[in-house]
């Protein structure tokens, strides 16, 4: 019962606030729709409904001539024709524009949001759910639905209420029967949770259909599924999430018919049959009701039932979109949990990190362990280490992606929590291997801002700098390509190894204090990895650097390599210092070596 | 782009009504009993309904009118009362239980044919958007659009049996009304069409835009581009090109709404309002008023009946306008992609071999599909039994494609290929597959367990797996052996991998497949100097028994080869050994020097 009221209170609140967003975006439309339900609702179903036909017959029982019959025909009509007009201007100007306004009212809303919750959020299945689910208020037309949903209940209750007066002032008995389906409600609203139970239900099996057909979908799976033998596997999985579905809608499918069947009973059948008969019985038995009463009972009844049935299902469906709505309310408030006192960051001069641990969220072990060294300006620090050491972890909070668990990290002597984010991230220049590039003109990936006559040479110069510069010089706008086939089909797609050029462009057009580069060149070949070590060393002259690589053929060059291992910062110093160290590092080196060493051997 | 459409529409050979039957004989052959119940059942449940307002109201009016006779109304009563409560029950338990069962297997069908044909297809497809495209949508729509097909021809069915008995009744009343009744429809069947060719333009003319505005909301929403946005804060630009947007769909779409709205207002008001609601009321209302041609009971039949059949119309015509036609699109692009030919096609040959043979490229060409330039270019080189061979180059060169073309992912574009002697196209794929094993560059897992991971098919020998998994170095513990679940998709505990973890799984696959050549696409691009070292160790002894053609961009891996290609350009410009290319002194050996300097540098 108190999970009944929960959900009742689910679809007001959310309703309130999507109507909120709508009044905001954009006010006369909503007013107009509003209006235009009800009275459509109100002249279908009322006038056109009942008074029509009872008009008709009435003058025709009580002899009327023919003149005032067409008369009186002729002014519903017309009314309706009226109606009509509204209705449609409504439906097809009105709301779509109104649609479209919400739709960017709200997108504008998660895209703000979106920007200001922290990297792990990304990473937390809770977080981002909500946030998928968030997205189809928008995307699946959620609150099209809600508001299109609520302006038509609210017509059809009006119209209900006029046709209950009606039927009241022909015989108030007929209450009786009108009022059956309202008691039904309470059996709807336990048939609509086991509904969502059953839905619950499914959902693992919903989301397991989804990675098979986007195993299907994605070039990234097609050649083993080409080549080899695995496709059997995809199908086995596929037919599996089927046969649990079903199990699931055996389980609850009964529990759902019964209810429903209930539900019919009392909110169909008994007033229908009911109010039918019982006209019957006073329009030929008793003999004290006109026919045009009559038929006006027996449309009015048939209208309600239809309109409550529609009312049921509408129901239904805005209880599903309300989840959304709470989704979406849930993501945006959010409250993201990098904060900061909004101090500016003076000039580089030092990074410290002190004692610090960190564990991403859900993890049982520390990604780092009591990691603590510091950098000066000017010095360019390699950081080496296995997969999984925690490399690109610690630039991550360097950059402040992620808060530290434990310890902290002091940017010129105060902690980085200190300083406005948004300034203290603009200190940096970051090259990573999982970069992106953006459905914009070459010159806006590399700037990532309007390029115009005055900062297009800065993006050449980038450009030129990270060695792709003759390349874009190929394409047909230049500079002024669009990048990606997002927009259009003619857009240019770079190779991988280009598109990092690109994003390395960024770092060169940039005006930065420290350079955190992230295995830069992965997608490179060696050539191109050589060049592109050279143009980054000379790109960061006299800047600090952060070089994470396990290629550690770049590390030599540093004045400091930091080894990690097991996140645990395990040496520390030059090349020539850990090499007689005959660690950890010095293994390492000596196997990358090997393969070229011998080599060299023979050559001499 | 318009060029482009015309095209497509010329090429389109069904017709709507062709291509919704279709998707019913699909249905009928999958699902028939759910089919027979929505086209059949449902009528019982719905035209008594329908039938009550005119049928029924009129039977009861004239009894009254012209003598009573209880009893008979009583019976006729009872029968339409019985209909209802055993339409209802039934009903409900098909709709609860039957049907979502039936729909749950149903849509497994259809989404195997879907995705047997997608596995089947060429992975040149892939890179085909308009074939993508197709594909995209056949997946992400065809089982909504499969219920639509089935609802709309309920629809359709119950529309039609209510205005042909409908209409029946009314013409027994008076034949006059089916001449309003006729007009109507052939005024509605033309504007009907304007309209869907509105509704086409409009998509047509918004798809463009609306994918920009989906684009926008993934930046946003994509982990991947999450990092990109908090490091490069383009949030801002893209918001502002969302905005822009909003405003160009805003403008794009005004005139398409005027239209629309005009055009449904001409539809629903002038036929069907005047001739049929207005036209029909005033004749019923003359006869029955001034020259009292037809009884009370007549009246109101003919009155009910004309509103009713004009919903029907109305209904009907929209039906087939609208949803009919969108459906028929969608089928189109579903039968499209089902039939669409593939270019790789097996030939009956299913030798696998069970020891290396000669693997020899003539003359081979190739040029990607819409490029202009060939990729490979006149490739001669023949792969002896037990050969190591080593492809080299710079990105680009044309390595991947060469390896792509060996396991006929492409077929040459000139030349041919040949094992033991043999054109690679008299293979049956599978049995040609079958000889190889592949590890990518880009590999994938699958949300599988780990032995079918390794095995790459629906059965495998788990002490081999074992085996493979122990020679790759793989050194997670496998809480469940080799039924273990990689990726969350499928079970909870299972396992999510790093991704050198992840890469190792991937070479186990070479380890674990018994063939006779094999294919290692950079295989240690994710991995780190220690784990790098004993793969390549790993991978000697396993390649001891097969031919292997290995690709990487770090030429220390490539020492060990026996034969090494130098490839440029799409042209092999170098090729022997190590020691005779490093002497040589070409391109090889420039590109080693370059990578070893920086190792031999340390030396000394």
């Amino acid at each position: 019962m108190k999970k009944e009221v929960k959900q009742k209170a689910h679809i007001f609140r959310n309703t309130a606030f999507m109507l909120k967003c709508a009044w905001k975006s954009a006010p006369l439309s909503l007013v107009t729709i509003y209006l235009a339900y009800i009275l459509e609702n109100v002249y279908y179903s009322v006038v056109i409904g009942v008074m029509f036909l009872q008009t008709a017959l009435s003058i025709i029982e009580g002899n009327g001539t023919f003149k005032e019959f067409a008369i009186r025909m002729c002014i519903i009509v017309f009314g309706k024709i009226f109606v009509d007009l509204f209705a449609y201007i409504n439906m097809y100007t009105v709301r779509t524009k109104f649609e479209i306004k919400c739709e960017s009212y709200i997108n504008s809303l998660i895209f703000k949001k979106a920007q200001e919750v922290e990297l792990g959020c990304y990473e937390n299945p809770d977080f981002f759910d909500n946030y998928n689910r968030a997205t189809w208020v928008v995307e699946k037309g959620g609150f099209k639905r809600i508001i299109e949903g609520s302006a038509w209940t609210i017509g059809s209750v009006v119209s209900i209420i006029f046709l209950i007066v009606y039927l009241i002032s022909i015989d108030p008995f007929l209450l009786f029967f009108i009022l059956c389906p309202v008691v039904v409600m309470g059996i709807q609203t336990k048939r609509n949770n086991v509904e969502l139970e059953k839905e619950k239900a499914m959902t693992p099996f919903e989301r397991q259909k989804d990675y098979t057909k986007r195993t299907i979908l994605l070039k990234d799976f097609a050649k083993e599924i080409k080549t080899t033998g695995i496709f059997e596997v995809v199908k086995k999985r596929f037919n599996y999430a089927v046969e649990r579905n079903i199990e699931v809608i055996k389980k609850y499918g009964w529990r759902i018919a019964v209810l429903e069947t209930f539900a019919d009973f009392f909110g169909e059948i008994i007033p229908v049959c009911g109010g039918f008969g019982y006209g019957c019985y006073r329009l030929i038995v008793l003999q004290n009701l006109e026919i045009a009463d009559f038929s006006v009972l027996i449309s009015a009844i048939t209208t309600t039932r239809d309109k409550l049935n529609q009312l049921a299902r509408y129901f239904t469906m805005q209880q599903k979109h309300c989840l959304w709505v709470q989704n979406l309310r849930e993501f945006l408030d959010y409250e993201p949990k990098l904060t900061d006192s909004g101090v500016e960051p003076g000039e580089f001069e030092s990074l410290e990190f002190r004692n610090v641990s960190f564990r991403y969220d859900g993890n049982d072990k520390n990604t780092l362990n009591n990691v603590s060294f510091t950098i000066n300006k000017g010095e360019t620090f390699a950081v080496v280490g296995h997969n999984g050491a925690g490399k690109t972890t610690l630039s991550k909070l360097i950059m402040r992606l992620y808060d530290v668990t434990e310890g902290e990290i002091l940017y010129n002597g105060i902690n980085i929590k200190e300083y406005d984010l948004l300034k203290y991230r603009d200190k940096f220049a970051s090259v990573f291997q999982d970069y992106r590039i953006f459905a914009m003109t070459v010159a806006e990936n590399v700037l990532i801002r309007e390029a115009d006559d005055e900062n297009i040479q800065i993006a050449r110069d980038a450009l030129k700098q990270s060695g792709v510069y003759d390349k874009i010089q190929t394409l047909p706008e230049k500079e002024n390509t669009l990048l990606t086939r997002e927009f259009d089909e003619q857009g240019a797609l770079l190779s991988g190894g280009e598109s990092q050029k690109v994003t390395i462009a960024r770092m060169f057009a940039k005006d930065f204090d420290i350079a955190i580069l992230d295995e830069p060149s992965s997608a490179l070949d060696p050539v191109a990895e050589s060049k592109m070590y050279d143009a980054l060393m000379e790109g960061t002259k006299d800047k600090t650097v952060f070089y994470i690589s396990h290629r550690l053929s770049s590390a030599t060059h540093s004045d400091k390599i930091l080894v990690f291992s097991k996140g645990r910062l395990i040496e520390a110093g030059s090349h020539d210092e850990l090499m007689v160290l005959e660690g950890e590092y010095c293994e390492m080196f000596t196997l990358q070596a090997s393969g070229y060493r011998e080599e060299a051997d023979n050559n001499e | 782009m318009s060029k482009a459409s015309k095209k497509n529409t010329e090429e389109k050979t069904h017709g709507v009504i062709n291509n919704n039957l279709f998707m019913l004989r699909f249905v009928a052959k999958n699902a028939p009993g759910m089919l027979f119940f929505y086209l059949f059942f449902d009528l019982l449940t719905n035209v008594p309904w329908i039938l009550s307002s005119v049928v029924l109201l009129k039977y009861i009016i004239d009894v009254v009118t012209s003598g009573v006779d209880y009893y008979r109304i009583a019976v006729a009563c009872g029968i339409f009362a019985a209909l209802v409560i055993i339409g209802t029950i039934g009903s409900t338990v098909f709709y609860e239980i039957y049907k979502p069962k039936q729909k749950e297997r149903l849509h497994f069908k259809l989404y195997s044919t879907i995705y047997e044909k997608a596995a089947r297809m060429d992975f040149e497809a892939y890179d085909n958007p308009e074939y993508y495209n197709d594909l995209v949508l056949a997946m992400t729509s065809m089982n909504e659009r499969v219920d639509s097909v089935i609802s709309d021809a309920q629809d359709i069915i119950r529309l039609l049996t209510s205005i042909i008995s409908i209409t029946a009744v009314i013409a027994s009343i008076d034949p006059i009304c089916l001449v309003f009744i006729f007009v109507c429809v052939a005024v509605m069947i033309p504007i009907g069409r304007l309209i869907a060719k509105v509704n086409v333009d409009r998509t047509e003319a918004m798809t463009p835009l609306d994918r920009k505005n989906l684009y926008f909301s993934r930046v946003f929403y994509l982990q991947d581009y999450a990092k990109e946005l908090r490091l490069n804060p383009a949030g801002e630009m893209i918001e502002r090109r969302y905005n822009l947007n909003v405003k160009d769909r805003l403008f794009t779409i005004a005139p398409f709404l005027r239209k629309q709205w005009q055009l449904y207002f001409c539809q629903e008001a002038l036929p069907m309002t005047l001739l049929v609601y207005l036209g029909i009321a005033l004749l019923m209302g003359y006869k029955a008023i001034v020259t009292k041609e037809i009884s009370l009971g007549d009246f109101a039949a003919a009155f009910n009946g004309a509103n009713a059949v004009s919903r029907c119309v109305f209904d009907l015509t929209s039906w087939f306008s609208i949803n009919l036609r969108e459906n028929a699109l969608y089928v189109e692009k579903y039968r499209k992609f089902m039939a669409a030919k593939e270019k790789i096609i097996g030939g009956e040959d299913k030798t696998v071999f069970e020891k290396p043979v000669t693997i020899k490229l003539e003359n081979v060409s190739f040029t990607y599909p819409g490029n202009e330039k060939p990729t490979l270019k006149n490739i001669n080189l023949e792969i002896k039994p037990y050969q190591k061979i080593a492809l080299v180059g710079y990105n680009g060169a044309g390595k991947t494609t060469l390896t792509n073309l060996l396991l006929r992912l492409y077929d040459v574009t000139e030349g041919r290929i040949t094992v033991g002697g043999k054109d690679i196209r008299e293979w049956d794929i599978p049995s040609y597959h079958a000889n190889y094993a592949a590890v990518f560059q880009d590999f994938s897992l699958f949300g599988a367990t780990v032995g079918e991971n390794v095995s790459m098919s629906g059965t495998h020998d788990k002490m081999r797996v074992l085996n493979a998994l122990k020679e790759s170095n793989f050194g997670k513990e496998l809480h469940n052996g080799t039924d273990t679940m990689l990726l969350r998709e499928f079970d909870d505990t299972g396992l999510s991998l790093s991704g050198g973890e992840s890469q190792k799984i991937a070479v186990a696959r070479a380890f674990y497949k018994q063939c006779p050549f094999a294919i290692l696409d950079e295989p240690s691009a994710n991995l780190d100097p220690v784990s790098e070292y004993a793969l390549n160790e790993a991978m000697a002894r396993a390649a001891a028994d097969k031919t292997v053609i290995f690709i990487s961009h770090r030429l220390s891996t490539t020492v060990m080869a026996d034969v090494i290609y130098m490839l440029e350009n799409g042209e092999i410009v170098e090729s022997g050994s190590h020691e005779e290319l490093m002497a040589l002194g070409g391109k090889y050996a420039y590109m080693f020097n370059l990578q070893a300097e920086k190792y031999r540098d340390n030396e000394e």
